[in-house]
């Protein structure tokens, strides 16, 4: 097992770009192409095939905000499954204000996935940091 | 039921469009040894 395994096994996730995995740092920077379809599942179950055991994840995602069950979510994997949105204790406000901005139009989101639970459970949990307008088409 | 019937014909047509969903733009994972 190595840095380079997972590299190219990540790599090979139709829609990634560029890998650089560090096991120095433990960390794997990846890089999607645009219009992909991956999800923070798909990246993480890769990792753990190739031995190593994926933690909390830092993304920048961009979409668009939706109301599911009385919560603000963003669609993923083609629109299949969708992360549930959250506030970071240190940004108050933050879903509120996602809210108001991302009712028309696509956003570019950063924040944590957090560290999988025993059955898999986080890797649909998106807590958000900061939020900004998506680049316009 | 027929609109729904219809929806769903068009649906999995492909007629319908199906809602944006996110684009992941980067991702910096955290990841520990071995198991």
């Amino acid at each position: 097992m190595c840095a380079h395994a997972v590299s190219v096994a990540v790599q090979k996730l139709e829609g990634v770009e560029t890998v650089d995995v560090s096991l120095n740092e433990g960390l794997a920077l990846i890089r999607f192409k645009p219009g992909n379809d991956v999800t923070v599942d798909q990246v993480r179950e890769v990792i753990r095939r190739n031995g190593f055991t994926p933690k909390t994840a830092e993304v920048r995602v961009t979409g668009r905000v939706t109301e599911q069950q009385g919560g603000l979510t963003l669609l993923a994997g083609g629109g299949d499954r969708a992360y549930t949105l959250h506030e970071s204790p240190g940004g108050p406000g933050v879903l509120g204000q996602l809210e108001q901005a991302g009712r028309n139009r696509p956003l570019v989101i950063e924040g944590v996935v957090p560290e999988p639970g025993e059955n898999g459970e986080g890797s649909w949990t998106l807590v958000v940091r900061r939020f900004s307008s998506a680049p316009g088409p | 039921m027929k609109g729904k019937a219809l929806l769903l014909g068009c649906l999995l047509a492909g007629l319908v469009p199906r809602p944006a969903s996110a684009q992941l733009l980067e991702m910096r994972q955290i990841i520990f040894g071995m198991d």
